[in-house]
């Protein structure tokens, strides 16, 4: 039982106990309408937000459209673009066609001729005392006969011939493009040549700004200006009105920037005959300017002092020669050690077809023997491997005729998956040192430029890569004149330009 | 993997490099034979040492015939370096470095072999390759003897590899790109060096030989020389054996023209029968910045002992350091050795 007092504690508690049931429920209330409101402001963003997305989405509905238009035009376009090329291709081929028809009567009828005349007077008939057989090649290349002096030795120079059992046609082209000019009329156009370059005291400069030490160059004059340094006005390469200059470096700059342009991934450059590295400093400045890529340089050269130069004159354009791959070494067609005149570095007319050829050989022996120096002869070259003797080298100069390693171009390319460049000025050796191995460079080489020594080396060489399925890009004789889009140009060193078909940027049906 | 810098010949690291490894077994062709990663070898290369009196006592039989190797199932077994004779204990470390480099490889492989003989080093690494980190390859062999050069290309073919996808150097290796007077001939030896015909002292020998023996000997050798890059002369590869080789001018090639190609050589292997004094030092620089490991078959022991301090005064880690012609002890068991051993490994990569 509870007492008055209790009772009305009890009830002072109940009412308190009353309000803040009633307060809480106030609250609970408050928070519900605020949840409510919360809830209601979410779902406003919520639609907003649901709105911005379906206009977002429309919008890019509407992007997409237009980029789907734009597409189909551009695919339109390409396809409108492929179809005339297509109709182009198909009348080319059909041209092409009609020619190889015409020069494949042609090559029928020469051929019969041939035969006949052969009949008349077999190769290397041992009654005609200027000309012996040679060598045979297997690789589908004539024969090559060389001329000989009435004593039976080699004459020195450019004077192999060569004939063939199914003659060749030079003076027609072998491909759709070659010397097809014009197509290279704009290549230089990319490069932004500075009027002047500013050379440091004892070099060169060109209009891609590679220095060279005017000891190396045979013609600069070595006038004061070059010893003084400074500004030089310099000039993109041009065939324009060129008759008098140097056609060569015009090809050469070309190749070097086709190249270069065409190469992915890693640059790899292959210069056989490198004298001073000209051609690879040349092959790796072009790529800097229109596609630079990691680069691999190869410059092959017998005479070391010219290998020394070579480093120099990379380093005298920022390529560290350690980084790449300078071989002191003859090209041949075999590794068997060759006769090479040494010396007279710079000349770049060293070359071991007049020093190591069998022919050439039985020379050196009886020269020894005439000279009545057997003894010393044998030593010199036992101990030191020269045979003592003195070679015309021409422009006046001299090397001594040593025994030198020689590499072969399978050896320089087995470390490479693909070339993209291989140079070659080996003063007529082109002629022993790439037909074994033509095989090797279709799999390998994209593009081989070939300074050729000789007219029938030249039409060797040209025919050698035409039968090969190569596109011929250039073909100029060596020692002539030739028509240009621009005018005439004169050439020393032949110039043939050949791009390997496999490796062509642009797919096509060569049947 | 490798053993701590400077702690030379811690075999007891290498205890399990071959973990993982399983003995190849199989159907082995007739006239081959084959090793544990299941390099296939034609007897044919070998069968100078059952044939000739003397060359290796143990293998010598009268009765040899290549028709009685081979043609069967086989099962092979791990190399091992516990009481090995020493061409079982050569075979051990060989197989080691090619374990060690295949699995440090990144990227690509590149092994070269100098002597590269019929091309067991360049296969076996490849098959170590192929075992532990398939990688693409590149494989240089250099090899002046013809007939080995031929070998070459068949071992690789019997072992699925292309050789023209490699690089197959028909030249000798030396300290300068001159040409050298090598013994051409007896392939499959694995002998022929140009140590001793081509110092100046033995070039100078041969012209006095020539000049004194008369002017029709001078004639000769003038001729020889100058027309077929050969002295004429023959040489015995070993003194008292059937083993002969032509004494001719081969084109050479060095250290700096092999690695010029390359960024990064993964494993060097040397065999060069003493020509490794002439052909790695005037290189030393160039290997620092090129090569991860060299693997030397030493022969003499001052040429050991020269190679161990020019490489270890360069900051190279000496791994493996056994002279030739001696009894080694190790943690892994006892062994022999005929050709030293000598593992070197660039800390710089």
């Amino acid at each position: 039982m509870l007492g008055n007092s209790d009772q009305a504690a009890q009830t002072a508690i109940e009412a308190r106990l009353n309000e803040i049931i009633a307060g809480v429920a106030n609250q609970t209330e408050l928070i519900n309408q605020r949840l409510t409101e919360t809830i209601h402001g979410l779902d406003n963003q919520s639609q907003l937000i649901n709105q911005r997305m379906s206009e977002n989405v429309q919008g890019l509905d509407n992007q997409s459209e237009a980029f789907t238009n734009s597409l189909d035009k551009l695919v339109q376009g390409i396809q409108n673009q492929s179809e005339r090329l297509s109709n182009k291709l198909d009348k080319l081929i059909e041209g092409q066609q009609a020619h190889l028809q015409l020069v494949g009567s042609k090559l029928d009828g020469l051929d019969d001729g041939i035969k006949s005349q052969s009949q008349a007077l077999p190769i290397g008939n041992p009654s005609h005392p200027l000309i012996e057989q040679h060598n045979e090649h297997d690789a589908g290349i004539a024969r090559t006969i060389r001329a000989i002096d009435a004593k039976g030795n080699p004459l020195i120079g450019p004077k192999e011939v060569t004939v063939g059992n199914d003659e060749f046609d030079d003076d027609m082209p072998s491909s759709p493009d070659e010397n097809r000019l014009e197509r290279f009329q704009y290549i230089f156009e990319s490069i932004l040549a500075p009027p002047e370059v500013e050379a440091p005291p004892g070099f060169l400069v060109d209009f891609m700004g590679i220095l060279l030490d005017s000891r190396f160059a045979t013609s600069s004059g070595h006038d004061a200006e070059i010893a003084a340094g400074g500004s030089r006005r310099v000039t993109i390469p041009t065939l324009r009105e060129n008759y008098n200059a140097d056609s060569e470096w015009w090809f050469e700059t070309v190749d070097w920037f086709v190249a270069a342009l065409e190469a992915r991934g890693q640059f790899v450059m292959v210069s056989l005959g490198a004298s001073y590295g000209a051609q690879p400093v040349g092959a790796y400045k072009a790529l800097q300017m229109v596609n630079p890529l990691p680069v691999k340089l190869v410059a092959v050269e017998a005479d070391p002092q010219s290998c020394n130069r070579i480093r120099q004159h990379f380093r005298d354009n920022g390529i560290n020669p350690e980084d790449h791959w300078i071989v002191q070494a003859a090209v041949s067609d075999t590794a068997e050690p060759v006769l090479f005149p040494i010396g007279a570095s710079g000349l770049g007319s060293n070359n071991c077809v007049s020093t190591n050829e069998p022919k050439a050989r039985d020379i050196w022996i009886e020269t020894i023997k005439r000279n009545g120096d057997a003894t010393s002869a044998l030593e010199n070259l036992i101990r030191y491997g020269s045979t003592g003797l003195m070679h015309n080298i021409g422009g006046g100069c001299s090397g001594e005729v040593k025994f030198v390693s020689a590499i072969t171009v399978a050896d320089l390319l087995s470390p490479f998956d693909k070339v993209d460049l291989l140079e070659c000025d080996i003063q007529q050796s082109e002629i022993v040192a790439l037909p074994p191995y033509l095989d090797l460079l279709r799999r390998k080489v994209k593009r081989i430029h070939i300074g050729t020594h000789g007219e029938d080396v030249h039409r060797s060489l040209h025919r050698m890569f035409a039968k090969a399925g190569w596109d011929v890009v250039f073909n100029y004789k060596p020692n002539a004149t030739h028509q240009s889009p621009w005018g005439r140009i004169r050439i020393n060193d032949g110039v043939l330009t050949v791009q390997n078909p496999d490796f062509s940027t642009v797919s096509r049906n060569r049947n | 993997m490798e053993a701590p810098r400077n702690n030379i010949n811690d075999l007891e690291h290498f205890r399990n490099v071959f973990e993982g490894v399983k003995p190849w077994s199989g159907y082995v062709p007739p006239r081959f034979i084959v090793d544990f990663l299941g390099s296939l070898i034609d007897i044919e290369f070998n069968s100078m040492w059952f044939t000739e009196p003397g060359l290796n006592p143990a293998a010598y039989n009268p009765d040899f015939s290549p028709e009685k190797f081979g043609g069967e199932h086989q099962e092979t077994a791990l190399p091992h370096i516990a009481n090995a004779t020493a061409p079982e204990a050569e075979a051990w470390f060989e197989a080691v470095d090619w374990m060690v480099s295949a699995r440090e490889a990144r990227g690509r492989y590149i092994m070269i072999t100098l002597g590269a003989n019929y091309g067991t080093q360049a296969v076996g690494a490849y098959r170590a390759l192929q075992t532990v980190n398939p990688l693409p390859y590149k494989l240089v062999a250099v090899e002046p003897v013809p007939g080995n050069l031929e070998w070459i290309k068949r071992h690789m073919r019997n072992n699925g590899i292309d050789p023209d996808k490699q690089w197959i150097v028909p030249l000798a290796i030396s300290d300068k790109i001159d040409p050298v007077l090598f013994p051409i001939g007896a392939p499959g030896f694995g002998a022929n060096n140009c140590y001793s015909t081509n110092e100046h002292a033995a070039r100078a020998q041969y012209a006095r030989e020539f000049i004194t023996s008369g002017t029709a000997a001078t004639a000769e050798a003038l001729h020889n020389l100058l027309l077929n890059n050969t002295t004429g002369l023959q040489k015995t590869l070993l003194p008292g054996h059937n083993v002969k080789a032509e004494i001719k001018l081969v084109s050479s090639i060095t250290l700096h023209e092999l690695l010029g190609p390359f960024e990064i050589v993964d494993l060097l292997e040397s065999d060069i029968q003493q020509s490794e004094i002439l052909v790695f030092p005037p290189f030393i620089d160039l290997l620092r910045r090129k090569v991860r490991r060299i693997h030397i078959g030493t022969h003499g022991e001052d040429v050991h002992v020269a190679l161990h301090n020019l490489f270890a005064d360069s900051g190279w880690d000496v791994i493996f350091s056994y002279k030739p012609n001696a009894k080694h002890e190790s943690s892994l068991g006892n062994f022999e050795t005929n050709d030293g051993v000598l593992t070197v490994r660039n800390p710089d990569l």
